[in-house]
């Protein structure tokens, strides 16, 4: 009976996630907290894992909770219901609309839409940063030396090597600082 | 046929690191570049919709290719094999992860790592506002949009108001809507 529910769940999220895997955060965040096994401060480390492995994030997340709640088979029929709509999607535009893809009213529309997502994104951003800075682990504001660390680091970064410092090179950056901080304050 | 899709999406999704712009790249290396299965232009218009509508960029490029060589099969088979590595992987560190956590020096740098995430969602939510005000021709609406839904959004959050996120997705879908329809009344008269 779980299955049907988290399956329509996510058949949802899927269906919603408009902008990428990080505007499907707060809807996986929803779902999540319907289901009791999963605290948000585990879902926090779903979600820096799934940023850290390869593969979707939102695809990871539907993993992660679908594993938790059923083991192998809860990770594939969540996976698969997270990824239908985004199938069906194509297969009908694939099917129907040959190369006519540029509208120009539509994109209009996707304009007005995407500062709404983005603002979303940012949001989901901030409060995970807001999340950690106030949790009980941040001994000593050790956090906000690592935070200080990290945008000094990706500064520096952009200053020297004039590119961005990618993401995954931020994560191992974050883990390091992480660890050492332990030892130093 | 449809064991090459296999074996080249899995791959893909193996490789994939970070979500969609990486993989935009190897997709067009894969699929236009050494196997001219698709053509540039097609290529362009394809990333186009798949921006445009739901679902990982992944998801939307599997289909669309395992579509176009191999019908309903090819689509499904792609598909299948892009997200296949993430849940395997996933499977296998969801059932350990909790063991992990138990070191110290883990959890540390979990503690950093969850830092990290956020300065880099926050990294993609500002490049991303900067990206659509350029050659933007109605600049105060788009920032005045972003504020709102940033602001209004991450109150909800902090203070914990009981609200569905899926009402803020369907309101800016509305929006959209709405000024399309006002815009194109305009444009009758």
């Amino acid at each position: 009976m779980i299955y049907i529910k988290l399956i329509i769940d996510f058949f949802i999220v899927g269906l919603l996630s408009f902008g990428g895997s990080y505007a499907s955060i707060p809807l996986i965040k929803d779902v999540a907290s319907n289901y009791e096994l999963i605290s948000e401060d585990m879902l926090m480390n779903f979600i820096a894992i799934s940023e850290s492995t390869p593969g979707p994030i939102a695809v990871n997340l539907a993993s992660f909770i679908g594993t938790n709640v059923g083991g192998i088979l809860g990770a594939i029929l969540v996976t698969l219901a997270e990824i239908l709509p985004a199938f069906l999607i194509i297969l009908i535009f694939t099917i129907f609309f040959k190369n006519k893809l540029e509208n120009e009213k539509m994109s209009y529309g996707l304009s007005i839409i995407r500062p709404c997502v983005v603002g979303i994104i940012t949001s989901v951003g901030l409060f995970m940063l807001f999340t950690v800075m106030t949790s009980s682990e941040n001994r000593g504001h050790s956090n906000i030396v690592i935070l200080v660390l990290i945008i000094a680091a990706i500064y520096i970064y952009q200053k020297m090597a004039k590119k961005k410092l990618s993401a995954i090179k931020i994560i191992i950056l974050g883990a390091i600082f992480g660890i050492a901080i332990n030892y130093l304050l | 046929m449809i064991l090459q899709l296999f074996t080249m999406f899995f791959k893909i999704g193996l490789f994939t690191f970070g979500g969609g712009y990486g993989m935009i790249s190897i997709v067009k290396d894969e699929c236009v570049d050494k196997r001219n299965w698709v053509e540039n232009e097609e290529f362009v218009n394809l990333i186009a919709i798949a921006e445009s509508t739901p679902g990982p960029l992944a998801v939307n490029m599997a289909t669309y290719v395992g579509y176009k060589k191999a019908k309903l099969a090819g689509a499904i088979v792609a598909t299948i094999g892009v997200v296949a590595p993430s849940v395997i992987i996933i499977y296998l560190i969801a059932n350990y992860l909790n063991d992990f956590l138990k070191y110290e020096i883990v959890a540390n740098a979990f503690r950093g790592i969850r830092i990290a995430v956020s300065v880099i969602v926050i990294r993609t939510g500002y490049n991303l506002i900067k990206n659509e005000l350029k050659d933007s021709d109605k600049k105060p609406v788009v920032i005045v949009l972003f504020l709102i839904y940033t602001l209004v959004f991450l109150s909800i959050e902090i203070f914990k108001i009981n609200i569905s996120s899926i009402y803020f997705i369907l309101s800016a879908l509305l929006l959209g809507v709405i000024f399309s329809l006002v815009r194109y009344r305009n444009d009758i008269h």
